[in-house]
Parts: structure tokens; sequence; C-alpha cells
């Protein structure tokens, strides 16, 4: 028995347990700290080795802020990081740079990610300069292996430009040469694609894909975008106001979606074709600022079935409804 | 009836210090009263700069090369700025991209549209502007109270509503709203979109709709033009132009987008970058990026013709009406990305 644990145990690559992050509001100059914004409440899950989780949820919900602890850039309140079986935030020295290694980031807006006073050169090998890695000659022979592996080709030419010559598209892709450059095993991707314009954004899209399979990678693949995520990802999780709501499999939420808010946000994606005519979302109200939260649901306010008796019981934690598919409400 | 704005051959280009950009080229569109056109196409493809073009709102470096723009039978560009100014909100009002900016800070909501109001109908008393704007705010869905807030008040999405309020105020006959919604949350996004296609369809308004979003066009538009660097490349009913799209860059463009309806099918890929509008590729602007392209399409600019009653397309080589990407065997076969969206389509 113990051995089937074991593979399943070195199978997850990432393991966030009950992670949260508390911003302090200030209510004017002196009063720091007595309000806490609850960008990341209390979220649970697991990645897999060379599997793509699609984190989706609607501006503040707290999407960004996880990605965001997860690659180190932001320091949870509580909760726990485990990648490869090491407890992120206990790494020091020698583990903590090989961490910084495993994990990569890629952002948003690649017209801001880049430093424009580097050459593409410069801006890949950077991880390579700050990790010591190789020798000059062995990090430029890496770096141009890199672009051609992320499609710009031919190396030599784009070496010794700068940003400001490359396209959108163009500097999405340096900007994953530079993630991929420390050869990582876990990827938080931003939105990679949402700044990208159509014709582009599927090369990238399908990049990202090819990546996978080729090296292994596993992404956390952060996107407002149902439509994209269900292209790219295994499976899905959504947030809402810092919660996880609903996680399952990408096909088994999109067609089966069981928290009333997914589906209110299922139905709100514009579908490419005149003929079809979407039910009208069933939503009420707008998107509140998590502030001290009530315990109750955290959508109790704007949820069409909630009942009183959401009112009185705590935030329904996620439940197992069918197997891998989870969901966190009291009428499920 | 006579159509309510005609763009005729109209090209516009704009001089930088490295040339002439071509940013509108040849452009022969009409629009009928109470008609929602969708304009799509990717950045820099033109959208805004047509826009731009009917309200008159064109930067110093812009010039009006050939054809011109006709509202309501009057050349825009040979009226005087007394008739541009009156055309200007009562004729067509304009959405800007960026709603959140568009509203000035530091005056009240209500009174920034009470303003617009009275400089436009200068019969109108400012008490009847208010109730005017009161009537407006119901219309798009913000609570009447909230005129009386600033902006720094609202949220993006109520922002946006006002500002949509804002170009309603002087019953204009056209509206463009230049992607209202691309800032915002889908939930926001949908309610939007329901409601100005209400109100549009309440009072018998004619809409431009530009977006660079295939799904959003298709949800809001009776007629369909597609835009690829500086040029219209298909006009078409909705219906017509996303069932059969006939020029290959709007083939692509359909499935290049994710739907999260049906089966997931294979997603298509245009290789390459749309082009610098300072020297664009001779013939069809598109050829360099095109599976089928042949000899003809780098040498001679495609017409613009009908390929089926109220549908236009400019290309040498359209794809079948039936949605075949291959047209028997002329082109030889089609590489594999063209093999497989035509696979995709029959099913």
């Amino acid at each position: 028995m113990a051995v089937p644990a074991m593979a399943e145990a070195t199978d997850t690559i990432l393991r966030v347990e009950h992670l949260s992050k508390h911003y302090p509001v200030s209510r004017g100059l002196f009063q720091r700290g007595k309000l806490f914004l609850h960008a990341v409440d209390d979220v649970s899950f697991e990645v897999k080795r060379r599997e793509v989780l699609g984190l989706v949820g609607e501006s503040g919900c707290g999407k960004t802020t996880t990605g965001r602890m997860i690659a180190r850039l932001t320091v949870p309140t509580t909760g726990r990081i485990i990648v490869e079986g090491a407890d992120v935030s206990k790494l020091q020295g020698a583990a903590s740079s090989e961490f910084r290694r495993k994990v990569q980031m890629i952002f948003q807006d690649p017209y801001e990610s880049l430093d424009p006073r580097m050459t593409i050169f410069d801006i890949v090998a950077e991880p390579l300069n700050v990790n010591g890695v190789g020798s000059l000659e062995e990090r430029e022979e890496r770096v141009a292996e890199m672009l051609s592996l992320v499609g710009i080709s031919p190396p030599s030419a784009f070496l010794f430009r700068f940003p400001h010559e490359l396209s959108g598209g163009q500097r999405q892709r340096v900007a994953i040469a530079r993630a991929l450059v420390m050869d990582p095993a876990f990827v938080v991707a931003d939105e990679p694609t949402s700044m990208l314009d159509v014709s582009i954004r599927t090369g990238v899209m399908k990049l990202l894909a090819q990546l996978r399979e080729d090296l292994g990678i596993s992404y956390l693949y952060i996107t407002h975008d149902l439509a994209v995520a269900r292209y790219l990802c295994d499976r899905i999780a959504v947030m809402y106001l810092g919660k996880i709501v609903e996680m399952a499999g990408a096909e088994e939420i999109i067609k089966e979606p069981l928290h009333p808010y997914t589906k209110a946000l299922i139905s709100a994606v514009p579908v490419p074709d005149p003929a079809v005519r979407r039910p009208v979302p069933t939503i009420k109200g707008g998107i509140s600022k998590p502030i001290n939260p009530p315990r109750r649901c955290r959508f109790y306010e704007r949820c069409p079935v909630a009942k009183d008796s959401c009112a009185e019981q705590d935030h329904p934690a996620l439940k197992e409804i069918s197997k891998g598919h989870f969901v966190a409400c009291h009428d499920v | 009836m006579d159509p309510l704005l005609q763009l005729d051959d109209f090209t516009m280009h704009y001089r930088t210090k490295a040339g002439w950009v071509q940013a509108v080229d040849g452009v022969t569109l009409s629009l009928a009263k109470g008609q929602a056109l969708g304009l799509v196409g990717e950045s820099g493809c033109g959208k805004t700069s047509i826009a731009m073009s009917i309200m008159k709102l064109l930067p110093y470096n812009a010039k009006v090369v050939r054809g011109r723009i006709l509202f309501e039978g009057r050349d825009v560009y040979s009226m005087t700025d007394e008739e541009v100014r009156r055309m200007r909100w009562k004729g067509v009002a304009m959405v800007f991209q960026a709603a959140m900016n568009s509203l000035n800070p530091v005056y009240r909501v209500g009174n920034q549209i009470v303003e617009a109001i009275v400089t436009h109908e200068p019969e109108t008393s400012e008490e009847e502007a208010w109730s005017r704007v009161a009537s407006l705010f119901e219309l798009v869905g913000i609570p009447k109270e909230r005129m009386h807030n600033y902006p720094h008040e609202y949220s993006g999405g109520m922002k946006q509503r006002a500002v949509i309020a804002m170009a309603l105020a002087c019953n204009p006959k056209l509206i463009i709203a230049d992607e209202p919604t691309t800032a915002l949350d889908v939930i926001v996004q949908d309610r939007i979109l329901r409601e100005m296609d209400q109100i549009r369809r309440k009072i018998n308004m004619s809409m431009i709709y530009i977006s660079h979003d295939v799904s959003v066009i298709a949800e809001v538009s009776d007629v369909v033009a597609v835009m690829y660097a500086g040029k219209l490349v298909e006009l078409g009913r909705a219906d017509d132009v996303f069932k059969r799209p006939r020029h290959p860059y709007t083939y692509s463009l359909m499935r290049a987008y994710p739907s999260i309806l049906g089966e997931k099918h294979e997603l298509a890929t245009i290789p390459g970058e749309p082009p610098n509008l300072l020297d664009p590729p001779p013939g069809c602007r598109f050829h360099p990026r095109c599976d089928r392209a042949t000899s003809e399409c780098s040498a001679a600019d495609p017409v613009w013709r009908e390929v089926y009653p109220g549908h236009y397309c400019a290309c040498h080589n359209p794809v079948e009406a039936d949605g075949r990407w291959s047209d028997g065997g002329r082109l030889g076969k089609g590489t594999d990305g063209g093999e497989e969206l035509g696979s995709s389509s029959n099913g």
C-alpha cells in the first residue's frame, strides 16, 4: 500500500496548503492595521508534474496574488507552499536559490516586463548571470538555444537588439525564454497572452503547450478568460474574492459547472457565433472588496440560490462531489 | 432608403518622421438607419482611425488622401466647423476606449452630462437636462441618485455605463463604441452588451461597434466588417461572415478564437505578424501570411467584389462558400494547417 502513495507523492510538484494573504488597509494616516483585505483566503490545491492548472476569476479575485506567492514574490500571511516536497518558506541559502531556479514566472505585459535598456541577450542571460551558471560562451549558447526554442529565429539576428525593436508577440516569447533559461520545473504564467492580438496569441498558447510536452514543465496558468483556460489547462480552479469556489477537469467544469458563480461566469462569456443566444447570467449586484469579510459564504450577496441558512453558516469548504470535482457551496 | 453613413473609397494616411503610415486605405461601406455594424480587426489595423475619421477628430498629422465620408448624405470633410460641431453628439456620438479616463474627475458625473446637453441643445433648460440625465441613468442601469457622485466614486463598469449615458444624451442617430468593454470583467461586459443592444433597438439607433474580439462582435452586430492592415477585407451580414467566411484572414481569425461552446477544435495560427504600414506589402496586404497566396496575390490588389448578395470580399482566392479551405486542387494540396482547418470545419 505504501508504494502507490509514494509514487503519488513524488508525482505532485506543487502543493499549496491553507494559503492566505491579508493586506492591511489604511483608514487614514494613523490608523493602519485595523482592517484587512483578504486577497487570498485559505486556498489549497495541488499541481501534478506536467500538469497545467488554470486559475480563473475576475479582476481582484486574488489569482495574481496566489501566483506571486508561489513564485515567492509576495510573502504569504499564513499557509504553506510545498514544491517537490520542500516547504518554500523554510528554504535558505543554496536551497533557496535552487528553488528560484525551479520556479519561474511569466508576466502579463511584455511591454513592461522587459528592461528597455537591456539587449535581448542580456535579458535572457540575466538569470544565468545572477545564478552564476556557466561561462560566457556557455551562456551565449544557452541563450541562443532558448530563443530558437521559443521561435525567435534566427537567434543571432535578435541577440543584440532591444525590446523596442520587437513586436508584442516576440517580446512575450523573449519573456518566456527568460523564464525557461534556468530549466524550471514549474512556471507561474500570469495572463501571458491577454495583451497579445489573436493571430499572435494562438502561437504563444501553442508554444506554452508544446514546451510542456517537450520539457515536462508544469504551469499555474492565471487568466480571466475561460475559453483560453479550456484550451490550455488540464484542470481549472475558479476563484471568487480570495476563495477557490470550484475546481475540476477543464472540460467538466465548462460543460457541467456546479457552483452558481461558475455558472454565471460561463454564461457571461461571449461566443463567436451570431446564431447563439446565451442565457442571461443569474447573478446579482457587483463585485466588492473582501475587506474584513463576514464569515459566511463570500458569494452570498450575489448568489441567485442563496438561502437563509447560507447566511448563518461559515463559508463552505471545498467538497469532492465526484472524482476530482470540488465545489464550495452549501447547496451542492 | 439612403444610408445614414457612407464611406466611399476612404483613404487616410498619417505623416510621421519615418514616412507616411497608410492607416486606412480604400474603405467603402455603408450603414443603414438602425443597423449595427461590427468592425473587427487586430490592433493597428485602422479600426479606431476610421472612427476618428467619421468624427473628424483626426490629429494634425493625418491627411485624407482620397475618398469621402458622407453622414446623412453630406460630406463630413466639406462641412464647416459649426456644422461638424452640430453633427457631433446630436448626429454621431462616440464612446471611447478608455471610458475610465474620459470623465472629468473634478466634476460630478451628472453635471458633465448636463453640460453636454445644454451646450448642444441651447433650447433645453437645465432642469429638463437634469431630468433627462435621470432617465438616461435609468436606461443604462445606474441608480439615479448616483448622478451627484464624482467619477472616483464609481466602479469601472459604472463609469462605462455613465459614458454610454453621456453618448446617448443628445439622442444621436449613430453611436460609435470603440472597445467599450475591453477593460471590464466578463459579467459586467455581458450586462453592458445586453443593455446597449436593448437601448439601440428601443430608439432605433445605428451603431458602429469596434472590437478586436470576434466573440463580442458576433453578439452585437447585424453586419460585420473585417479589417486587416488598413484595408477592409470582408463585409457582410453577421451570419454570412461567421458561417461562411470567404477571406482567408477572416477564416483563420474565426478559428483562432477559442470558444467555451461545442467541441474543442484545433486553434488556427496565422504565421508571421501584421505588416508595417509605412511600407505595406504589394498586392494583397495579407499575402505574406496567407496559405492560399499565389503569384497573383503579390502582384495585384484584390478587387472588392460581391461574392454573395450583400457579402463582399477582397481576395484573389477566396475560401469556398461551403467553408472548404481547398478549391479543388487548383492550389495544390494545402499546408497541414489548411487541411486540419478544412476537416474540422466540415464536421
